[in-house]
């Protein structure tokens, strides 16, 4: 009904009479919830191309480029992809936690107990031996393991001592950061530092434990993370829209205090929730240990817990949708170099204008009153569907 | 009655919260981006900020001219660094030393940095002003890469390659095992390794090392010479990189050797991009009588250079000629008080080695610069008030070291002292 301009805070006049069923559907095949996203990001390229011309580069040259360096040819679209394989764990990380109503900012620290709980299990002399059917699997839990028990910290501070998990799950970022890295590069005494390495970093684990991977050529290689990591998205949809688990979460998410009426524990739903959620950084930091390097390398992981909080953010903290936006966002870092390379236009433009996509869909007033774009029906972030559906 | 729930007040709640946490991930994304050039990563950023301590970090862009500017400084000088003029060799003399060449047609060099910026003060910005000397003296094309994250070390040497360079210059030690990976796998191309130790090197990768220890020497002899106290000290990098122990141990021998009597302090640090550590650091000596700091650590030790120079104390900077990286020129406060920097001439390694890959002479192995073939020095005095005898000091070191009769006790490699327990024992 209305058209544009209307405010976020008069919401749902539109289509809020209609009959349930109705707008289920509308809900399920409309394209409401990309709209916002898009345009933002068209906005973002706009702005990108403004800036990129004050500097006295072509924004076309420069974005041919950068589109060229992220699809333009078999190998980058499959380096691209495999770049952004991590984000949609450390995406998860947040958007898990985000249904309960926790910020786990955490992801950063998760990731990295999560790589070196993986690679110190692939080390292991006996992991030599096993065949990768045994291997792999045992070396993915142990970073899945690592990366949930450094989430299920916060969620246990949370529970018995109500600590807020926003300053909790900071604080063990640099626990996890300055330990690990402690842990990677010290020499005296080793601990997991590989001594015939100049870079700190540890052994490389069992070559039956690497992950296989698709293509050979590109850079990085494509590995079976992927499919892990997508696995993981739809498990974790399913997980929180189709089970009592699930709902449990949602309810904890929107009304604490009503789900504790309801007979729900909300301490244990905190807990399992911030492990869960640890779980899905130590998972993307396992794929990367296990399909790409092969040994753990604590500086490739820095700041890729809080990029996962702005891919959550674009897809709205839904799993599925952070599949995409994860590739969106590691696509645009794998393919700056080469426009660097050949446009000479600094990296830092990509990093700005995924900023400003980010800006723009916390902001979402200004791009609904450019575009036109109508308040969507129930303005709600992440959670109510499964409410409704059960 | 769920609907209304859903639909109601909790979603809005959730939308205000949804946007403090956008905030929030900006400013991740932001302390992300500025963590990048210190050689960590994102989360330790927000402590960087150097509190009490307003200009620790050198200013990138005026970093530019440094290289432009430093044959001038030289001439303005003269009157105080007549030495130090003849212990430096411009890229301009290098060039007409080296002579014509013949540039094959196409000839195209890359660069691909470590974590860091083309104009970030650091060696990054060094190996680039090389490689760019060796462009403006021969001409040929030159193009380059800043790597933005650790995960793009292989990516970044791959999408250079595509390019079809002759040559490829990677700059950092963390690249070692992505250029020795790509050099393996790309016999055609010729790749040059700032910093880079291999224990075998492919017949087309050379690794540009640095015999640290001298310019170590040469520092801790002028500090010992200017020092009234009998008090220096040195604030370090990370313990567990070879380069920054070379740079200790040469010190503390080079200030033995002009003062049997001198206490040398010095103190590794967990972090290269901490100068308020650093600047406490240089504090904390100079509580306990130094009058001479030495700052060998990326922006940590620049951090303890400027705070020492702030306070009155004498300075050293590391690595480039800090007047013109931290000291801005000369327009920053302290300016006066820097009295030298022991320099690694990282541009000077980039261009012989460009010129090997041009002349044919290029073979694999380590091109060590050492203060005999000029890579290692020290800078020019500029405005600070050196004496004569230690301007003396520092000169008759260079010299020793350069004609071989000091030896300096140091091993090469891991920068341990030779007897006890060093790889080169």
């Amino acid at each position: 009904m209305t058209n544009g301009a209307a405010p976020n805070g008069a919401a749902p006049n539109g289509a809020a009479p209609n009959g349930a069923a109705s707008k289920k559907i509308t809900r399920a095949f409309s394209l409401q919830p990309i709209l916002v996203p898009f345009y933002a990001l068209i906005l973002a390229v706009l702005v990108g191309g403004v800036l990129i011309a004050i500097v006295g580069v072509n924004p076309f040259t420069a974005y041919g480029y950068l589109l060229k360096g992220m699809f333009g040819s078999p190998d980058r679209i499959a380096g691209s992809i495999a770049r952004s394989v991590p984000f949609i764990g450390s995406a998860l990380a947040l958007a898990v936690a985000f249904r309960a109503g926790l910020f786990n900012i955490g992801a950063e620290g998760q990731l990295l107990l999560g790589g070196v709980s993986a690679a110190w299990v692939g080390t292991w002399a006996w992991m030599a031996d096993m065949p990768a059917i045994i291997a792999i699997p045992i070396v993915i839990l142990a970073g899945m393991l690592g990366g949930g028990i450094w989430g299920a910290i916060p969620g246990l501070l949370r529970a018995k001592t109500g600590a807020h998990e926003v300053i909790t799950t900071i604080m063990l970022n640099s626990i996890g950061l300055f330990g690990v890295r402690w842990l990677v590069s010290s020499q005296k005494p080793v601990v997991l530092r590989d001594i015939e390495s100049t870079a700190p970093r540890t052994r490389p684990i069992a070559e039956g434990a690497r992950l296989p991977t698709f293509l050979d050529s590109s850079q990085p290689n494509l590995h079976l993370g992927l499919v892990l990591l997508v696995l993981a998205a739809i498990a974790m949809a399913l997980l929180l829209d189709r089970t009592s688990f699930g709902f449990e979460v949602n309810t904890v998410g929107l009304n604490p205090g009503a789900a504790k009426y309801a007979g729900i524990s909300v301490n244990k739903t905190i807990v399992l929730v911030m492990a869960l959620s640890g779980a899905m950084a130590g998972l993307a930091a396992a794929s990367e240990v296990s399909g790409t390097s092969g040994t753990f390398q604590p500086g490739t992981f820095a700041g890729m817990g809080f990029d996962g909080i702005a891919i959550a953010l674009l897809a709205r903290a839904k799993p599925i949708p952070i599949i995409f936006s994860a590739i969106m966002w590691g696509s645009m870092l794998s393919g700056a170099p080469l426009m660097q390379q050949e446009a000479d236009v600094s990296i830092d433009v990509v990093r700005i204008i995924q900023a400003l996509v980010l800006l723009l869909v916390a902001a979402d007033a200004i791009v609904r009153y450019i575009f036109r774009v109508k308040v969507e029906t129930g303005n709600e972030f992440a959670a109510s569907s499964t409410v409704e559906a059960s | 009655m769920k609907r209304s729930t859903t639909s109601g007040l909790e979603p809005r709640r959730l939308g205000g919260i949804v946007r403090l946490i956008a905030i929030l991930a900006a400013f991740g994304m932001v302390a992300a981006a500025c963590g990048g050039s210190s050689s960590s990563d994102g989360t330790t950023s927000e402590t960087t900020v150097a509190a009490g301590d307003t200009e620790t970090t050198a200013p990138a862009d005026d970093g530019e001219d440094a290289m432009a500017d430093d044959d001038h400084a030289d001439g303005e000088d003269a009157m105080t660094d007549d030495g130090a003029a003849a212990a430096q060799v411009t890229m301009e003399q290098e060039c007409a030393a080296t002579g014509d060449l013949d540039v094959p047609e196409g000839f195209n060099v890359i660069l691909v940095t470590d974590l860091g910026k083309i104009d970030d003060g650091t060696f990054n910005q060094f190996a680039y002003d090389g490689m760019q000397a060796t462009a403006d003296c021969y001409g040929f094309e030159t193009s380059f890469i800043e790597t933005a994250s650790e995960a793009d070390y292989e990516s970044n040497i791959a999408t250079a390659l595509e390019a079809e360079p002759n040559v490829i210059v990677t700059v950092g030690f963390l690249l070692a095992s992505a250029t020795l990976e790509a050099a393996t796998a790309n016999p055609d191309v010729l790749f040059i390794g700032v910093d880079h130790f291999q224990p075998e090197f492919p017949a087309n990768y050379i690794g540009v090392l640095f015999q640290e220890h001298e310019g170590g020497y040469m520092a801790g002899a002028l500090a010992a010479a200017m020092s009234e106290t009998g008090v220096v000290g040195i604030v370090a990098g990370r313990e567990d990189v070879p380069p920054v122990v070379r740079f200790v141990n040469g010190f503390t021998v080079g200030a033995a050797s002009v003062n049997p009597d001198v206490t040398v302090l010095s103190v590794y640090n967990e972090s290269f991009g901490d100068p308020a550590k650093g600047a406490s650091d240089a504090q904390q000596f100079i509580g306990e009588g130094a009058d001479v700091i030495m700052g060998a650590g990326g922006p940590t030790g620049s951090g303890a250079v400027k705070s020492a120079a702030e306070s009155g104390a004498w300075a050293i900077g590391v690595d480039q000629d800090e007047y013109f990286t931290t000291f801005n020129g000369g327009s920053a406060p302290g300016a006066e008080q820097l009295i030298s920097s022991a320099m690694k001439r990282v541009d000077l390694g980039v261009f012989r080695n460009i010129v090997a890959a041009i002349d044919g002479s290029f073979t694999g192995g380590m091109s060590i610069l050492t203060a005999e073939n000029l890579g290692i020095t020290y800078a020019p005095f500029h405005d600070a008030a050196v004496t004569p005898e230690a301007a003396a000091a520092v000169e008759a070191a260079r010299a020793g070291l350069a004609d071989g009769s000091i030896d300096t006790g140091v091993c090469g490699v891991d920068g341990l002292f030779i007897g006890e327990g060093s790889f080169c024992d």
